[in-house]
């Protein structure tokens, strides 16, 4: 009856640790695209292995697991060897030198990683162990942890003393009472320093997140960060990406208790400590080598992958090293500390929104005389819309690669459902809104299908601001306040609110979080859908309906948003002369037309965007041409370095607003109060 | 270690005392940051927030370690598979633990509210709602417990057959044995256990606050580590992210000496 009851609550507690993990395996091959289940599935009718192939093409997952692997395979031995040594030390101490060793291990293990992040960077960059699986390593010099240290003082502290004492009277010296006595007895221990060394290793996140560059270095951990900054809410496939993650640790866990046993052997210890001194690789250098940072989808790497291997055939003697980071907010973190440390790529590619705050540090090396000597391109070949937005006092600080404006992504097959007419030239605010009434049928609570879907931020709602006559700012040369507040703007705030709000054309707050507006479109659930020319690569992939881009909606007077991205070089690049060929390349006519032919980019050279490398009328968004007509019209947001800042906290008071938590208002009145704390600030 | 943790903790302190965009060279300020950044409503939100999840979290994560290495302690048929059971969720990396976790709680596509629902249980928007997100990140973190409870169960074969022996035959129940016996002798791996959770959890928000919210819905899940990392690295304010810092470490002293003199009742301190 007891081992009855013991068995049912063993079973429970394993059915609720367990369950769950089912659940993503079932998840992870259901296929990618369908509408959310009503019910618990507990496995697919039609299951899609084909996810896990999907994940291996989309990343180099291989190379990740492998390094994973080799961290934490060489990190448990290192670690249970010093960690148990420094124990074995404490415990032979007198009172007085343990008590102070305590006490520095209890302070250094209250160090939270995020304190020393940075500084510790700075010194790993003087050890040169930056961007190797060193960096990675580098913490099991003290053991990895101070706690695995006290794990091994606990229990050495209650061997009974009389053991040491009596192989200390026959002769023996203290690495041998460790190996013989203490350790054999210790095993327990060893077992649960094992088990948490390889977790701690496993799990790392914020070292690589900092300390790898390369992708050939990079552990999962990085890469199903990057898989899920590539596609949000694309469910099937994360859930694949995660369950390669776990498998090879959940296998090795099964096998645990036997294996690390086995590595209590001092022999193996050693060897593989021996490997770890052993392993920390060093750099070859033969040609000029470069790398070049970019953000961007799957589908926006494959464009500059093309771009980097057009340009390597060209140019021999230079190595270019892709870094790619998909989320804008990680690639300005990772900026920052690159920067700091010294460290930046060589070439970076940069929104006109964010290279202020490095230009105003005076970081970049401006490109403005380079571009001047050229012999292959020339500043009057651009827009100058483009141009203007990288002078930064008077001296252009990076060379544009393209301006794009804001439009509007339809789905022909919905608007032909509706018995809609695709959106005129001319169309205006009210088309716009009837439109997207009638691409959302109406439902109960969750509706399958809507008719709008947009980020939520101030650079979104900027041209709307505009078109009703409006500003964002006092002077947009150099701006005090947001000016949101007057009748004009306020009015194009609420009618964007009333959107999702009164009309409900756009997903809430919890349809949003479940499957991303960009989820939706591509999807084929979605009418419309508010985004500029970066979307097209990874709209091309669509397959089971046709699309096209229209311009935005107007109002009282035509106004668009500028977007454009440039090639930046830092001042601390060695290779100058290489950086510079290679950004000349990539805004030669030649670079652009590469890149224009995977959609990613609006040239900024005005030869080739009037060309048909991107205006190709067998390539879909048909209606390219929209882009090149808004160009007259383009305005763009303040060129300050706190506009990263003002933007990112409007938005978050704007989503409020958008999802009803606050009033147009209240937003407005929160937003003004927190902004006043950027701007003039130096 | 010195390379690692004591010259960064340095350069911290120093600089929490400075302007440093990482770029040029350091501005001395005094204390110019520690006001800045008590006064900031951010940094109030992120403290606050904080201290509820360690509130929330740690003395539950400690029980229930404690309680499953109990119930798993004494080799029998089929306990070695439940130990690998509890362990199974720790082992599963920071990122994909948080991700899993991010599809569990989806409104639309995650399995927890339909069960729920099956149930007849109410149906919380989870991380969409300011006042459910925390608590659910809490409740992730009451999964991966395995650490806590490999170490409970290391201590517990430390304790020799021989106390066990002496307290049966001195006719003590289990409930007796486990409170006079047990608990006593664990003290000390239970405070160690308290302690460097209530470490540990200055850095684990960090991971699944960034994959799974954001810090958000407005700021609801914003936690120290995190806005440490944004104002730092987004806004390179490296002196008020190491204002933080010191800070960070002073509240974290204070609560491990709240929880040694706690738990220092029935411990027994002649061993430290």
């Amino acid at each position: 009856m007891r081992t009855l009851g013991f068995h049912a609550l063993g079973l429970t507690v394993a059915a609720i640790f367990l369950v769950p993990g089912l659940w993503v395996l079932a998840a992870s091959v259901r296929q990618p695209g369908l509408p959310p289940p009503t019910a618990i599935e507990w496995w697919p009718a039609a299951p899609a292995w084909s996810n896990y192939a999907d994940v291996f093409t989309l990343l180099p997952l291989a190379g990740y697991l492998a390094n994973s692997l080799l961290v934490a395979s060489l990190a448990v031995p290192a670690t249970v060897l010093v960690a148990s040594w420094a124990g074995f030390a404490m415990a032979q101490l007198p009172p007085r030198p343990r008590m102070a060793l305590l006490a520095l291990a209890v302070i250094v293990r209250m160090v939270p990683l995020t304190a020393v992040w940075l500084t510790r960077f700075l010194v790993l960059r003087e050890l040169a162990l930056v961007d190797t699986l060193g960096a990675l390593l580098a913490p099991v010099w003290m053991g990895s942890s101070p706690f695995f240290v006290l794990i091994f003082y606990w229990t050495f502290r209650r061997q009974p003393r009389a053991l040491v004492e009596a192989a200390r009277l026959e002769g023996l010296g203290a690495f041998r009472i460790w190996a013989r006595i203490a350790m054999p007895l210790a095993k327990p221990a060893i077992a649960a320093v094992s088990l948490l060394t390889f977790v701690q290793y496993w799990n790392d996140f914020m070292t690589p997140l900092l300390y790898v560059k390369s992708d050939e270095r990079a552990t999962l951990a990085l890469g199903l960060r990057v898989l899920q900054q590539m596609d949000v809410t694309n469910w099937p496939l994360l859930l694949a990406g995660a369950v390669v993650m776990m498998l090879p640790v959940l296998l090795l866990l099964f096998l645990t208790q036997h294996v690390f046993w086995r590595l209590a052997d001092r022999r193996v210890l050693l060897g593989l400590t021996a490997l770890v001194l052993l392993g920390v690789p060093a750099p070859a250098a033969a040609q000029a080598r470069i790398s070049f940072m970019v953000f961007g989808d799957a589908a926006e790497k494959a464009a500059y992958e093309k771009l980097v291997a057009e340009f390597t055939r060209r140019v021999p003697a230079v190595h270019v090293s892709l870094v790619h980071i998909p989320g804008q907010g990680d690639y300005r973190k990772r900026l920052g500390v690159d920067f700091a440390a010294g460290t930046p790529a060589d070439v970076i590619l940069l929104s006109y929104r964010r290279y202020a705050a490095f230009a105003a540090k005076g970081v970049l090396e401006p490109l403005g005389p380079y571009l001047a000597r050229s012999a292959v391109i020339a500043e009057r070949d651009f827009y100058p819309q483009a141009v203007e937005a990288f002078r930064w006092q008077g001296v252009l600080a990076c060379v544009p690669q393209n301006l794009s404006s804001l439009v509007v992504y339809y789905n022909k097959d919905l608007f032909a459902r509706a018995g809609l007419r695709p959106p005129a030239e001319d169309w205006t605010w009210d088309d716009f809104l009837q439109a997207a009434r009638a691409l959302t049928p109406a439902g109960g609570e969750r509706r399958a299908q809507h008719g709008l879907g947009t980020e939520v931020s101030l650079f979104r709602l900027a041209p709307f601001v505009w078109q009703n006559g409006g500003a964002l700012v006092d002077d947009p040369r150099a701006p005090t306040r947001l000016a949101l507040d007057t009748p004009a703007a306020r009015e194009a705030l609420q009618w964007f609110v009333d959107l999702q709000r009164r009309h409900r054309v756009a997903p809430d707050a919890i349809e949003e979080h479940g499957e991303s507006s960009e989820g939706r479109f591509l999807n084929g659930r979605l009418g419309m859908l508010l985004n500029s020319r970066r979307g097209v690569p990874t709209y091309r992939t669509i397959t089971r309906f046709d699309w096209d881009v229209a311009p935005l909606p107007r109002r009282r007077q035509r106004a668009g948003i500028l977007h454009a991205d440039a090639y930046c070089m830092p001042k601390s690049v060695r290779e100058k002369a290489a950086a510079w060929a290679f950004i000349e390349y990539a805004t030669s006519p030649e670079g652009q037309r590469t890149l224009a032919a995977s959609g990613r980019t609006v040239p900024s050279l005005r030869a080739v965007a009037e060309s048909p490398a991107f205006l190709d009328p067998g390539a879909r968004p048909r209606n390219s041409a929209a882009f090149l007509r808004e160009i007259p019209y383009l305005r763009a947001v303040p060129v300050v370095p706190e506009w990263v800042d003002v933007e990112e906290l409007a938005g978050e008071e704007l989503t409020r607003a958008w999802y009803g938590r606050a009033s147009v208002d209240e937003a407005l009145a929160t937003m003004a109060r927190r902004a006043a704390g950027f701007f003039g600030r130096p | 270690m010195v390379l690692l943790v004591a010259v960064p903790v340095a350069l911290s302190i120093a600089l929490a005392f400075t302007a440093y965009d990482g770029l040029s060279a350091p501005v001395w300020r005094g204390l110019a940051n520690f006001r800045e950044v008590l006064a900031d409503p951010l940094f109030r939100t992120a403290g606050v927030n904080s201290l509820t999840f360690v509130a929330l979290t740690v003395p539950l994560r400690v029980a229930l370690a404690l309680a499953l290495a109990l119930l798993f302690n004494r080799p029998r048929r089929g306990v070695a598979f439940y130990r690998v059971a509890v362990y199974v969720p720790t082992v599963v990396p920071g990122v994909a633990y948080a991700l899993v976790w991010l599809w569990i709680f989806n409104p639309l596509y995650g399995p927890l509210n339909p069960l729920l629902a099956s149930l007849g249980l109410p149906a919380p928007a989870w991380l969409v709602d300011e006042r459910t997100a925390l608590p659910a990140l809490a409740l992730t973190a009451l999964f991966q417990i395995g650490e806590g409870f490999v170490v409970v169960l290391a201590g517990l074969r430390e304790i020799p057959e021989d106390c066990y022996h002496a307290s049966s035959l001195d006719g003590a129940g289990r409930l007796a044995t486990l409170r006079h016996l047990t608990l006593p002798l664990l003290a000390p791996w239970l405070l160690l256990l308290a302690i460097r959770d209530v470490i540990v959890t200055a850095q684990t928000t960090f991971t699944p606050a960034l994959v799974m919210t954001g810090g958000g819905p407005y700021h609801a899940t914003l936690f120290v580590p995190l806005l440490m990392y944004e104002v730092t690295f987004d806004r390179l304010r490296f002196g008020q992210g190491a204002a933080m810092t010191v800070l960070l470490l002073a509240v974290v002293g204070a609560l491990i000496v709240l929880t040694y003199r706690a738990a220092g009742g029935w411990g027994y301190e002649d061993e430290v």
